[in-house]
């Protein structure tokens, strides 16, 4: 009704002249403070009761009768500052009538005409406590995040560390069977001219093949008589040693000494890239030593550079902890430690770690944990134990990781994954928080409080997104980019979403051009997941 | 205001909000030319040095050949710096005009080559024969075939490499990376950064250099027991004195052994490692604190620390025959030590002086 606006309007005038927006920054933030703090108590200045004089208007006066003209004359001599567009909407106190509220009996005031404005103002208090709860959580967010650059800047290393003299383990290198027949001959040759910084009586191999390649099985034979003794040929037979994930047993079991290096990228290598990984090695609480391999594509186009950034921003992302560690052998490495950490829980006395659960904390740094913990004790019967989807692939991780909350309370779980759970359950939440602040924000905007509503949506811009799909703030990225030495790149990570749209769209036109009898042998989407997650970068 | 412009004012605040990362995005897209590789990603200093050697072979052999016969030669390459080619019987000092303190060209020597006390020195320095660097001089880097000889306070800023023996006097500094073929000595109060040789001598060598005999008899090391008859995780270890321990020590708080102990195998703390006196230990030792090695110890393995290594008198690291490498930020090396293979000091290594400790 006009009355009611207008008399709305007044109230919200008295309040924007009390608080309006000082010019000074100082003033400015000991605004935001007092707005801050007023949402939280969630009970400051509660609104009068304007149903009371609403009921006042429609029923103690004859309702054909028209309304007063002093209300509209005093309403245009003085019009409100209107910051929100619940003015429309909300009620008015409006204390303007001539009449007594005494003339006016509660048992006259209709149910609906009261329960409404009551519905709404408990709708609007639960929306001020919700946001600032939520709030308080993103800005502690906010801090540990900030905190944790610093402390990572502060104590960064001067510079990365090869030993050049050490007692150096002898290694085997994993070589998977991945591409064409040609470009896995292709592989095979370079190994035999391959620098290699390392004692070479100390490197074994370990290739990949399948039986039936006769191309590939020569270049194995090339590599055997290029390194003999030193070379063994790991068939990939029907069954067990199907995929690369499930091969990774009869890897380990294959080779030869103490550590398993896997090249599972296609990336150049550079110089000195086997005595740099194999140097952490030495230290002996370090199980796994993960190195960097992103190809930078400055001069590529910049298609093939998001795509190639979306292929690594799990490795990228995995560098704000310890840049110096990233991803040398790819997701089949994290399957690998995945495969471990679900031993650990599922047998605890088969301790793979001195704490239980060290291999499941560097699943943790990877980004992975949502999903990983949240199979491990929900683990679906027909899913393959080697299979692993991307968190960056379902949306619906973080409701799925929500599961773990069991994981703090089971006493029959070791310590150590039981933290690591707790961790990955709230880092799983933290979307979750993202998305109600988020939208407590949009609707106390809605509610009638722009200026809470402005703050809600910059603290959800300043946590925005990483491409996992947790809440960092942007400069934790740029921290972890400037670490991992690839500044350039990390900027583009905002576009690597339309590098799956692409592919999306690749997808689609490469469905429609397909043979219907074609698309009865396409993979299961699991195993699309897995292979879009392994491939390497076009 | 407006419901209309409180409208439009909020959905520009979203579209900022949505738009604030993709402004380094417009950044990485407009700039063309890459920036060049950072100081950590440029070529390791044995490259350098490979390099160099390299353009000496190809661009002066001639002209050393030359110099042996007739003297100093003088010029220019085609870049327009200036190099300076001496004879076998040439000084560097004749060549100098009096009083000049700094020398910019590139200097090759076919015999010995001295360079003067206080002069700093810009470009490289190469000789067939002994480099010899004066007090309080200031070289950029140096390459011979014979010694290297650092003088009293003289520095050297990026790298030095001799295919036989370096020596630093008191006071000198090797800033960056010191290589050489056979043995690298540095005198009391002399600072480095990178070292790398088969022996490396620190300060003066005791003259009763003989290790102690490790006792015949081997006493039995058991940890004790924490919760429910456990080892457990125990923070802190401590390996009384005279004990012999086949085993890796992994901890996650400090790490102490004993005088006189042996220890087969690793040692490993996150907080910090002891070790006293005449200590054998067959394995390497890490730590993300700082790591005090007493006197008369031998380790074999490699020494990292993330914070500072404190090494006594008359240690060893490594062997003759197996090379081992010690890093840390933070080295303070007393007299007498001796070293094989390599030795960084990320921040900051120092000979002590042990007359005068610090304290």
């Amino acid at each position: 009704m006009p009355g009611d606006a207008h008399g709305e309007s007044h109230e919200d005038q008295g309040a924007t002249t009390k608080t309006s927006m000082p010019t000074h920054a100082i003033r400015l933030t000991c605004f935001i403070t007092a707005m801050l703090l007023a949402s939280s108590l969630a009970q400051a200045s509660p609104r009068p009761k304007a149903e009371l004089s609403l009921d006042q208007q429609l029923h103690a006066i004859d309702p054909d009768a028209p309304l007063p003209l002093i209300q509209l004359d005093q309403a245009d001599e003085d019009p409100p500052l209107i910051l929100s567009p619940n003015i429309l909407l909300t009620t008015s106190p409006a204390p303007l009538s001539s009449e007594s509220p005494d003339s006016v009996t509660p048992a006259e005031t209709p149910a609906a005409h009261l329960a409404a404005p009551a519905f709404r103002e408990h709708i609007e208090t639960t929306l001020r406590i919700l946001w600032a709860l939520t709030a308080a959580l993103l800005g502690l967010h906010l801090a540990r995040e900030w905190f944790r650059v610093m402390r990572v800047r502060v104590h960064r290393p001067a510079r990365s560390i090869a030993m050049e003299h050490a007692p150096w383990p002898t290694i085997s290198i994993l070589i998977p069977a991945r591409g064409s027949a040609a470009a896995q001959s292709r592989q095979l040759d370079a190994l035999q001219s391959c620098f290699f910084d390392y004692p070479v009586e100390r490197i074994h191999f370990v290739p990949m093949f399948d039986p039936a390649d006769t191309e590939v099985i020569a270049a194995v034979a090339r590599l055997t008589q290029a390194f003999p003794e030193r070379v063994h040929p790991l068939p990939m037979m029907g069954g067990r040693n199907t995929t690369l994930a499930s091969a990774l047993h009869a890897a380990v079991a294959t080779s030869i000494g103490t550590a398993l290096v896997v090249l599972d990228q296609d990336a150049p290598l550079p110089q000195s890239w086997l005595r740099q990984s194999i140097t952490p090695l030495l230290d002996p609480a370090i199980g796994a030593v993960l190195s960097r391999a992103i190809p930078v594509q400055t001069e590529s186009a910049l298609l093939a550079r998001l795509a190639s950034l979306s292929d690594h921003a799990d490795t990228l992302i995995a560098s704000q902890n310890d840049a110096l560690s990233l991803l040398l052998c790819g997701k089949a490495r994290i399957r690998a430690l995945r495969r471990q950490a679900v031993k650990s829980l599922v047998m605890p006395d088969l301790q793979h770690a001195p704490d239980g659960a060290g291999i499941v904390l560097e699943l943790t740094r990877m980004g992975w944990q949502s999903q990983l913990l949240g199979e491990i004790l929900h683990c679906p019967a027909d899913a393959s134990p080697d299979l692993i989807h991307s968190p960056r692939m379902r949306m619906s991780i973080a409701f799925e990781s929500m599961r773990m909350a069991s994981l703090l309370l089971n006493p029959h779980i070791p310590r150590g994954a039981r933290l690591q759970g707790g961790a990955a359950f709230f880092s799983a939440a933290l979307p979750l928080i993202w998305l109600l602040s988020l939208l407590c924000g949009i609707a106390l905007y809605f509610a009638g409080s722009p200026l809470i509503a402005g703050l809600a949506i910059t603290l959800c811009a300043a946590t925005s997104f990483d491409s996992h799909g947790h809440p960092a703030p942007a400069f934790s990225m740029a921290a972890a980019a400037r670490m991992a030495g690839i500044r350039t790149e990390i900027r583009l990570l905002p576009l690597s979403c339309f590098s799956f749209v692409d592919r999306l769209i690749d997808g689609v036109r490469a469905l429609l051009h397909s043979q219907p009898e074609r698309s009865l042998t396409t993979p299961h989407p699991a195993h699309a997941t897995l292979e879009t997650q392994t491939g390497p970068a076009a | 205001m407006t419901p209309l412009q409180a409208l439009l004012a909020f959905i520009a605040l979203c579209l900022l909000c949505l738009l604030l990362p993709l402004l380094p995005l417009l950044r990485t897209l407009w700039r063309g030319t890459p920036r060049p590789a950072p100081p950590e990603q440029q070529a390791e200093a044995s490259e350098r040095v490979e390099e160099f050697r390299r353009m000496v072979h190809e661009q002066f052999a001639h002209l050393l050949h030359l110099a042996r016969d007739s003297g100093p030669i003088r010029g220019a390459n085609e870049n327009g710096r200036p190099f300076i080619v001496l004879g076998i019987s040439n000084h560097l000092a004749e060549l100098l005009p009096p009083g000049s303190r700094r020398l910019r060209s590139l200097v090759l020597a076919a015999g010995h080559l001295d360079i003067p006390g206080e002069l700093i020195c810009d470009r490289e320095l190469f000789a067939e024969g002994r480099i010899n660097v004066a007090h309080n001089a200031l070289i950029k880097s140096a390459l011979s075939q014979r010694d290297i000889a650092i003088g009293r306070r003289a520095r050297v800023t990026r790298w030095v490499r001799t295919e036989r023996r370096l020596d630093v006097a008191e006071g000198g500094q090797l800033k960056g990376w010191a290589s050489a073929a056979m043995e690298i000595a540095l005198a009391r109060r002399a600072r480095f950064e990178q070292l790398r040789a088969p022996r490396i001598v620190f300060g003066r060598l005791p003259e009763d250099a003989r290790r102690p005999r490790q006792p015949d008899t081997v006493a039995r090391f058991d940890p004790p027991l924490r919760r429910n008859g456990q080892p457990g995780n125990g923070r802190n270890l401590t390996v009384p004195a005279g004990h012999t321990v086949k085993a890796d020590l992994l901890v996650s708080g400090k790490l102490v052994v004993g005088d006189g102990c042996r220890i087969i195998g690793d040692l490993r703390a996150d907080k910090s490692i002891v070790i006293g006196r005449d200590v054998v230990i067959e394995g390497a030792a890490y730590a993300d604190g700082p790591i005090s090695i007493g006197p008369g110890c031998l380790i074999n393995g490699p020494v990292y620390s993330r914070s500072e290594v404190q090494l006594g008198a008359a240690s060893e690291i490594g062997s003759s025959t197996h090379l081992s490498t010690l890093v840390a930020d933070t080295l303070l090396i007393s007299e007498g030590c001796i070293a094989h293979g390599s030795v960084w000091a990320l921040h900051h290594g120092e000979v002590l002086d042990e007359r005068s400790p610090p304290a």
